[in-house]
């Protein structure tokens, strides 16, 4: 896939009109550089500028780190789409975010592959209260399963965390959600303006939790 | 998920109505469940009246003193069972037959009925029939209940028939309905395979039971009250049968493998290996298929855009550059129709099992890159050059149901699905595939269940060339190379009396003879005549054993769960040593056959015509699938040919099962694995084996194909 993504790109890169070719390009050559450079960027364990030569925008940038799997490095975002984004991180996994709330992963084999975490998003809005989350993962006879979760969301005071560059000071969140068969813990950490900066989420039974940080 | 949009009225059929009065929850039932002699779920040597998990297989090896019985038992429905048997008994023959020949080979065939589910108070009752298609060396019936107490212990307790009826037997209380249930008749089983109707409850009838204690979660210890006899085993002195009383344990060391050790009739010591293999449990669950290309979401007023500038972007470098991201995701994309609010695409899927995720890589795809006008995506998938189906997607709905919970369920039903349109319209691309492809691989052949010879493989290698001319005319060709084999040489079958002609007796002989040749080389065509009627042509070396012309043609619209088609075939025998020559014998075959979709996983087939030996008949085709792709059925032929001309068997008959390979590997990929298990290949009822029949080939782009495979839209 990243053989015929890079074809596309160089391909694209060619044409100076844009239009189709570039909407492609643009969305697209994120996630071939970011396989390019998904070894040197998780083994130098490193984010900014271990990507491309050229100068990214740390905007774009993730650190991600998905402990069961052992896998850690930057994730760069592949698309924009306003409320939403989704980041390609190491090995060429990707996971979308909406509003800081995980909301799908994908190469992951035990995918979460959709989520409504809109209550747990108000909840956290709110400084606190209860929310209750909706998870789809994929079976074995390919079919979608719906899991229901009852969520508390927790304020736990102001903490100093480091995205990389900065210290910021955050105010902390915990989430427990109890279902039918699982019980997880989410963590957010959100800044003055509210936005989560850096969190810890569940993403499937098998996966665990996906950790990532604004840099 | 159901794509709803397309559903017709439901179809009742007794299938349906069996399997959905059969979907009743099993609690305790298939809990700690181990396996007999037999391979059926039960004691040691006998039956309970448990079932196993829905859709298992599990294939058991027992083996005791002089005995092995190696068994497939399949959960065709929740409270429906189906175990074949393939046995060989040293120095055994048949009751009513003399002089003791080395080893005897049996197949046999059992079902089981469960009556209800365990509760608090009520024990499972069933009902088997066990060994009632075959010779009847194992036939018994029986009816048997179940009860299992707490955590720890079960106790069952039946009354046999048979076999089972054979030691500590009393009359029989179905002697009561009816005097012929008095008497078991002699088996006059003639060539097997046979049903033997005219015996089943009858004869004897005696208790038997026992009770099951589970040590630990891995350990399970039985005692048996058997009520086999072990008559004819007895009287011939294979078995020394001390007590009717059976002990026995069985471990499980890891999920799916049971080990069981027992203590039989004072005096024999047995051993089981049970392999459990659930096709809904995959070994890497959803796959680890690479993840795609994201969604584009339209911004703003970019969705009320009515028209795009085709001097900033040409049509044509929308077609070149989809075709080249497509390639990426294995999506070979033929043709292209562009408007202001609308694509159409044809395209065929070489990776994806299910279409379904094809089509959300492509969705994705498109969403990415078209410009923002572009509402409305037809997406056409081919195979083998003929478009299947056509599903049209609104691009506001990819939007808004990519990472929503209910999404894929939400897009299932918004979607439109009907007839791959015409091709007006649409512009060809230019090829980029190579049109020339080719593979070497090592190919195996195992014969089992020949009466005189029940194992043989052969080993070897084979290439496998395809050369496409059009996406729709291809020629292709395999060439083998036999490396190995423990075949013996094998005699010229020739018909006597009233047998048919050996059109697939002589199968040694090819092998025998044709170590280095032709397997197949042919010609095919694809066609469409209209909407929902497929036509193919191949003609050239068919088969290994045939060659000639076979002609297709198939009515399947792609929401109807019922096809029709027809074929025709010229079919020549070829020379043995699989070269280009032909022999004598020639005829005209060919089927009229129908297709149904039961739409609970079950598919039924049934085809009426002309057989290779030009006897005349039906078969009848019944296969439970899986979303997943994992296919597990039977068949049975009858034809004009009397038994006692057919051979052994009587008629052809047997099992098949297939396997997806992106089961296996977790990988992606649309190759599967697919076996007969049960067929004795002999000359009624033969059918000439054709690549590539026209249902096979375009199901795949219909409702219900693309139903099951759904929940991999966006995976």
């Amino acid at each position: 896939m990243t053989g015929g993504l890079l074809g596309l790109a160089l391909m694209a890169g060619c044409s100076d009109t844009g239009g189709f070719a570039g909407a492609l390009q643009s969305a697209i050559s994120p996630l071939v550089g970011t396989q390019q450079a998904a070894a040197p960027a998780a083994g130098a364990g490193a984010g900014m500028g271990a990507t491309t030569g050229g100068a990214v925008d740390p905007s774009t940038l993730r650190r991600v780190d998905l402990n069961t799997l052992g896998l850690t490095g930057t994730a760069q975002r592949l698309i924009d789409n306003g409320g939403s984004a989704t980041f390609a991180g190491p090995n060429g996994f990707t996971y979308t975010m909406r509003d800081g709330m995980l909301v799908s992963t994908r190469g992951l084999k035990d995918d979460l592959m959709a989520a409504d975490a809109r209550q747990s998003r108000a909840a956290l809005r709110a400084g606190g209260g209860q929310a209750r989350r909706v998870h789809e993962t994929l079976d074995g006879l390919d079919r979608i399963v719906r899991a229901e979760f009852d969520c508390t969301v927790t304020p736990k005071g102001v903490e100093s965390i480091d995205l990389g560059q900065r210290r910021i000071s955050a105010r902390r969140f915990d989430e427990s959600c109890t279902g039918e068969a699982l019980i997880f813990d989410n963590y957010y950490w959100l800044d003055d303006a509210g936005e989560i900066v850096s969190s810890r989420q569940f993403v499937s039974q098998t996966v665990a939790y996906l950790r990532s940080s604004d840099l | 998920m159901t794509i709803r949009a397309m559903r017709r009225g439901g179809a009742a059929s007794l299938v349906a109505l069996l399997a959905t009065g059969a979907v009743h929850a099993q609690t305790v039932s298939d809990r700690g469940l181990s396996y007999t002699l037999y391979g059926t779920p039960g004691l040691i040597d006998m039956p309970s009246a448990l079932s196993a998990k829905d859709g298992q297989i599990a294939a058991t090896m027992g083996r005791f003193d002089g005995q092995v019985r190696t068994t497939f038992t399949f959960q065709l429905l929740p409270n429906l069972s189906g175990s074949f048997r393939y046995s060989k008994i040293e120095d055994y023959t048949l009751p009513g037959q003399s002089g003791q020949i080395d080893d005897y080979f049996d197949r046999s065939f059992d079902l089981r009925y469960r009556f209800n589910d365990e509760t608090a108070v009520l024990p499972a009752f069933a009902v088997g029939l066990q060994d009632f298609l075959g010779t009847g060396a194992y036939s018994a019936e029986y009816l048997v209940a179940t009860k299992t107490f707490g955590d720890k212990l079960r106790v069952t307790g039946g009354l046999g028939w048979g076999r089972f009826g054979s030691n500590g037997g009393f009359d029989n209380p179905l002697g009561l309905l009816s005097s012929e249930f008095d008497e078991r008749p002699g088996l006059d089983f003639g060539q097997g395979g046979t049903f033997a109707l005219d015996q089943l409850f009858r004869g004897d009838a005696a208790l038997f039971g026992g009770v099951e204690y589970a040590a630990t979660d891995d350990l399970t210890l039985k005692v048996e009250y058997s009520s086999d006899a072990y008559e004819r085993e007895t009287e011939l002195g294979l078995i020394e049968r001390d007590t009717p009383l059976n002990y026995g344990l069985v471990y499980r060391p890891l999920p799916g493998v049971q080990l069981g050790a027992s203590w039989l009739y004072g005096s024999e010591l047995a051993l089981t290996g049970t392999f459990l293999i659930d096709p809904s449990d995959r070994p890497f669950g959803p796959g680890l298929d690479p993840a795609p290309s994201p969604v584009r979401i339209r911004q703003g007023d970019a969705r009320a855009a009515t028209t795009w500038d085709r001097a900033k972007i040409p049509e044509a470098t929308i077609g070149a550059t989809l075709q080249q991201a497509l390639a990426a995701e294995g999506v070979e994309l033929s043709s292209i129709q562009l408007s202001d609010r609308a694509v159409r695409l044809r395209y065929t899927n070489t990776r994806y099992r299910a279409e379904a995720q094809a089509m959300g890589r492509i969705a994705r795809m498109l969403s990415l890159g078209l410009p923002d006008s572009i509402e409305r995506f037809t997406l056409e998938p081919m195979q083998r050059g003929v478009p299947l189906s056509a599903v049209t997607l609104n691009r506001s709905d990819i939007e808004a149901f990519s990472d929503t919970a209910g999404g894929s369920e939400a897009l299932s039903q918004r979607l439109v699905l009907a007839d791959a349109g015409s091709r007006a319209g649409l512009v060809d691309l230019p090829r980029v595939e190579d049109r020339f492809s080719y593979g070497l691989a090592p190919y195996a052949r195992i014969t089992v269940f020949n009466g005189d010879d029940p194992f043989q493989v052969e080993f070897g290698a084979q290439v496998s060339g395809r050369y496409e001319i059009t996406d729709s005319l291809v020629v292709s060709g395999t060439l083998r190379q036999q490396l190995y084999t423990n075949r013996e040489d094998p005699e010229l079958v020739v018909a006597e009396g009233d047998e048919p002609y050996p059109v697939r007796r002589n199968a040694a002989l090819y092998a025998d003879q044709g170590t280095t040749g032709i397997r197949d080389l042919t010609l095919a065509h694809y066609g469409r005549l209209s909407p929902d009627v497929y036509t193919r042509a191949t003609g050239g070396y068919l088969e290994e054993m045939y060659g000639g012309l076979s002609t297709e043609v198939l009515w399947k619209p792609a929401a109807s769960r019922l096809g029709l088609g027809a074929e025709v075939n010229y079919a020549r025998q070829r020379d043995f040593d699989l070269g280009f020559g032909f022999q004598d014998y020639d005829v005209v075959t060919g089927h009229a056959s129908a297709y149904y979709d039961f739409d609970n996983r079950f598919y039924g087939q049934l085809d009426v015509g002309r057989y290779l030996a030009g006897d005349w008949g039906a078969t009848v085709t019944l296969d439970r699938e899986f979303e997943n792709g994992w296919s597990v059925g039977g068949y049975f032929t009858l034809t004009d040919v009397p038994f006692e001309a057919y051979g052994e068997g009587s008629f052809d008959k047997g099992i098949r099962v297939s396997i997806p390979l992106d089961y296996v590997l977790g990988q992606p990929t649309r190759r599967e694995a697919a076996t007969s298990l049960a067929s004795l290949q002999r000359d009624g009822g033969a059918k000439l084996r054709v690549d590539g029949r026209l249902y096979e080939v375009v199901r795949d782009g219909h409702l219900n194909d693309l139903d099951d495979g759904w929940g991999r839209f966006w995976k």
